[in-house]
């Protein structure tokens, strides 16, 4: 007993004489001691950095680089925030944005009195910059915020970029060629109402400005007037949606079967019988062509006449390759019948063949089955000539409307009809079936400038619901009955959309409910 | 049979050969997936910041292409230039078909440029989009290699931007360059135009980073002249830095506070005389022990003073003749001692101890010296081992002197 205490008393004698400072004796042991503390605390502080699962799975190759990269993904974070109006602070962008207005109207003075001072000032911002990079390398980021910022990063820069990348090759041809086209007009404008550098001024703020809520609820005011659209129209060559939005071959197709399969439009005495039918259509395209003086025969066209590829009313239409079919509702799917698009040599009967010769070709030479107009697209002849500037063809592929379900199966060989959504002059084929030569009819006089609600340039919420309620009309139970299903799948997506704006929340997004729907949205809608 | 055997050898040979090929296993299957997905969706930035620092860089495969966009870029400056005429419409009263003429083509000319750049922007976006979803995927090495390449890049920039101390460091400095550069600026203003020095502004900002304009920039600073020409004014803005004068002996030593450290004057010490002394002060302060921490601790009456003199030794490397102690005028002398970050000049070692301020005693019996430490023409540390950019070195030499 008497020997543990004092085995016990000796330990803690040791261990207090270690521990208590003692000024004078033996101060070196004490001064020895605190540096050696010292060493262990620092160390202990660089061995504690917890190592995240995504770091040991990672090759270092990659990690490093990353760590690298991860300062300017922070800098372009903040400056993709401060252009798409997502930073927290949209002061900001606004500051930006009156500094560029600031900037553009007093260049001159600024340029004169204050040159010097904006180049030093952005050498000094850069070195600031590069410290702050610094910095943050020796943070020590974790692979996993990294990842995170780089997640940030990509969908400011998508969101950016939106109203770019829905725009295909051939827009942005059209777009340059229409403004090269009008330049002299600007240089006029410039000349007498007002200086180019207000237009600098306005296309700048345009920009800076165009993720701004206040900007996207300004264009969407904007664009239920007709004439803006117009205007857009005229200005850009584009057709953004809203022009000649409902009378698209697609949409002309799509009314052929309505009428068709909803019972009060067909023959009384076979009720019931018609939605079982199989449904031809032969779909038609028209291949336009202008000369360039120097080029020849190219598909560009002028801003404001009708697209390389169109419909027989002139709306404009994907070109064959990438023409699809459009998508029934519910029960019902296209499918092809021909193998591929086949020229119609004889050009809608406007070309006379000898009879011993095909009317169509999959494979025609680059010069067959044109039609040769002069530069308004008047005066046709078969054969060209220096007075023709434009010249067009006609491409043919037919494809059914086939009933997927299986009582429709059972009897829908016998009653098959060919429906032909032709032009204006009949011909041969579409007489054989009389009944929708009426509809073709009904159809062409069909032909206004309807305005749908939402544009689908400009980014905002181009619902589906939208799109529905202008297409789909109010028929008999069955069709009501497939709206409903659609309209339910609607409000899903729309569910979907929440979650996605949710997370963007999570991610430090301000939950911009915009973005997220509007582009897929549009381009669904490109491509009808 | 046999050729059979022969095939299947073949094939296995081959499958060895490639395998051994000294290219690593693909990145692909060692990534996390979550990894992978955000550097693919990270893709189409890497690519467009890629092009456009080459482009900057000069160094893109078609050098046409930052040429073509430097020339729309100075046409585009014609769009800033003022029309005060037609604002206040006193060019359609003074009516001149030449000014009309000539604002009209500048216009156009402007008004073009700036279209055709916004618009070739445009098109590159679109097509690097068009590229990624319609034709074959990316690997992961594609990815990792445009990161590094636009890692690469940022760093060149950062280098040739940030030469040679062009960085202003502190409000101070920047004010006083602003300062200095007004007068410059005005005389400047006077004699070119506004649109001029634009365009000089636009055509060195995009030919700085190129390979003529770089080595042109290196070529000039070979020269001596120029040198000394830049650091004159260098030391203007950091004054603070380098002294050259008066070259610090011993006496100017002790009288910076900073460097002398106090230590306890404890009982043990009390009754020594001046070589056991010493010898205990040795023993108990070893030459490569620390006194971090200790210096305010014990200021009072009874306490030893303690002076660690460091010099630095230091040298540059000359082509013909190797490691010399001759130095370039604008930089340290060949023996330095570094007070509070500021370099002063002080005497060689072997004559600082000639003379000794009055009680003050040598604690170590010699100078201590540590390796050669190699840095690069800047003085920044490159490393204990000699390389191509280390072309200047130094090395401390220490001992410390005691005063009761």
């Amino acid at each position: 007993m008497s020997d543990i205490n004092l085995k016990e008393s000796e330990t803690r004698a040791t261990f207090v004489e270690n521990s208590q400072p003692k000024i004078g004796g033996d101060s070196t042991n004490v001064i020895r001691s605190a540096l050696k503390k010292r060493n262990v605390m620092n160390m202990d502080i660089s061995s504690t950095i917890v190592s995240s699962p995504l770091l040991s799975s990672t090759p270092s190759t990659i990690s490093k680089s990353l760590v690298k990269i991860y300062p300017y993904l922070i800098l372009a974070d903040s400056f993709l925030g401060l252009v798409t109006w997502t930073n927290e602070n949209i002061w900001g962008s606004i500051l930006i944005t009156l500094a560029y207005i600031m900037g553009i109207l007093y260049f001159q003075n600024i340029t004169k009195y204050f040159g010097h001072v904006v180049v030093v000032g952005l050498l000094w911002g850069y070195s600031l910059l590069h410290q702050n990079i610094e910095d943050i390398m020796s943070s020590q980021p974790t692979l996993d915020d990294i990842v995170l910022m780089m997640d940030k990063v990509t969908r400011k820069f998508d969101m950016f970029l939106s109203p770019i990348t829905i725009l295909s090759a051939q827009d942005i041809r059209r777009l340059l060629s229409t403004t090269i086209f009008l330049s002299p007009i600007y240089v006029v404008i410039s000349l007498f109402i007002f200086p180019p550098r207000t237009l600098l001024l306005v296309g700048g703020v345009y920009i800076l400005t165009y993720q701004s809520p206040w900007s996207k609820v300004t264009r969407r005011i904007l664009w239920k007037f007709k004439a803006v659209r117009l205007f857009v129209f005229y200005l850009t060559g584009l057709d953004l949606g809203g022009i000649n939005k409902n009378q698209g071959i697609i949409a002309a197709v799509h009314k052929q079967v309505r009428k068709l399969s909803s019972p009060t439009q067909t023959d009384v005495s076979q009720p019931g019988a018609m939605p079982n039918k199989t449904i031809r259509f032969t779909y038609v395209l028209y291949e336009n062509q202008r000369r360039w003086i120097g080029i020849g025969w190219t598909s560009s066209m002028l801003s404001y006449e009708r697209t390389p590829w169109t419909d027989e009313f002139l709306n404009q239409a994907p070109s064959p390759e990438d023409f699809t079919l459009p998508e029934e509702s519910s029960d019902l799917t296209w499918k092809w019948v021909d193998k591929s698009w086949r020229l119609d040599l004889t050009n809608d009967g406007a070309i006379q063949l000898p009879s011993s010769k095909q009317r169509t070709t999959a494979s025609p030479g680059a010069d067959e089955g044109f039609i040769y107009y002069d530069n308004t697209w008047k005066k046709p002849s078969t054969s060209d000539s220096f007075s023709k500037y434009t010249r067009r063809r006609r491409w043919i592929r037919t494809a059914e409307l086939i009933k997927i379900d299986t009582e429709a199966n059972e009897d829908n060989e016998e009653n098959s009809i060919e429906v032909n959504i032709q032009s204006i002059k009949d011909n041969e084929e579409s007489k054989s079936a009389e009944q929708k030569d009426n509809d073709t009819g009904s159809l062409k006089r069909n032909r206004s400038v309807t305005i749908l609600e939402e544009p689908i340039i400009l980014g905002n919420d181009v619902t589906e619901e939208n799109n529905n309620s202008t297409t789909v009309e109010v028929t008999e139970t069955s069709e009501t009955r497939k709206d409903n299903l659609r309209h339910r799948g609607d409000r899903e997506e729309d569910d979907e959309e929440g979650i996605e704006g949710e997370q963007e929340e999570a991610l430090g997004f301000k939950p911009s409910k915009n973005r997220s729907g509007s582009e897929p949205s549009g381009k669904d809608k490109k491509e009808i | 049979m046999s050729t059979a055997s022969l095939d299947s050898s073949n094939a296995k040979y081959r499958a060895k050969f490639i395998h051994n090929h000294g290219q690593k296993p693909s990145l692909t299957m060692i990534t996390p997936s979550s990894l992978i997905g955000s550097l693919y969706r990270l893709y189409p930035l890497l690519i467009i910041t890629d092009c456009a620092l080459s482009n900057l860089m000069w160094i893109c495969d078609d050098l046409c292409l930052p040429f073509v966009y430097l020339v729309t870029f100075t046409l585009a400056v014609n769009i800033l230039e003022p029309m005060d005429s037609i604002g206040d419409g006193s060019l359609w009263r003074q009516w001149n078909f030449n000014q009309v003429k000539e604002y009209a083509v500048n216009t156009w000319f402007g008004l073009t440029s700036v279209m055709f750049l916004f618009f070739s922007f445009i098109y590159y976006v679109q097509s690097v989009y068009h590229d990624i979803s319609h034709t074959e995927q990316p690997t992961l090495d594609d990815i990792i290699v445009v990161l590094e390449s636009v890692l690469d890049k940022l760093e060149t920039v950062r280098k040739e931007v940030l030469m040679h101390g062009l960085q202003i460091n502190g409000w101070l400095s920047l004010i006083k360059t602003i300062l200095i550069m007004t007068p410059i600026q005005l005389i400047l203003m006077k004699y070119i135009s506004v649109k001029l020095y634009t365009i000089l502004s636009v055509l060195v900002l995009g030919l700085y980073h190129s390979t003529w304009f770089q080595a042109t920039f290196k070529l000039f600073w070979r020269i001596l002249l120029v040198r000394k020409f830049y650091y004159y004014f260098y030391y203007i803005f950091n004054k603070n830095c380098i002294s050259k004068f008066p070259i610090l002996d011993l006496f100017d030593l002790i009288k910076h506070e900073d460097l002398i450290i106090s230590l306890p004057f404890t009982k043990t010490l009390k009754g020594l005389e001046d070589n056991r002394l010493k010898l205990f002060i040795q023993k108990l302060y070893p030459q490569d022990s620390s006194f971090k921490g200790l210096t305010k601790d014990w200021q009072n009456k009874n306490s030893i003073k303690i002076l660690d003199v460091k010099i630095q030794e230091n040298q540059r490397k000359w082509h013909p003749d190797g490691w010399t102690s001759k130095l370039v005028s604008y930089e340290r002398s060949p023996y330095s001692i570094e007070i509070n970050n500021k370099i002063y000049s002080a005497l060689a070692p072997s004559d600082m101890g000639k003379l000794i301020p009055e009680g003050w005693q040598w604690l170590d019996n010699e100078w201590h010296c540590t390796v050669w430490s190699y840095s690069n023409t800047d003085w920044e540390f490159t490393g204990l081992n000699e390389s191509l950019e280390g072309c200047t070195r130094s090395k401390i030499w220490s001992r410390r002197l005691f005063h009761l």
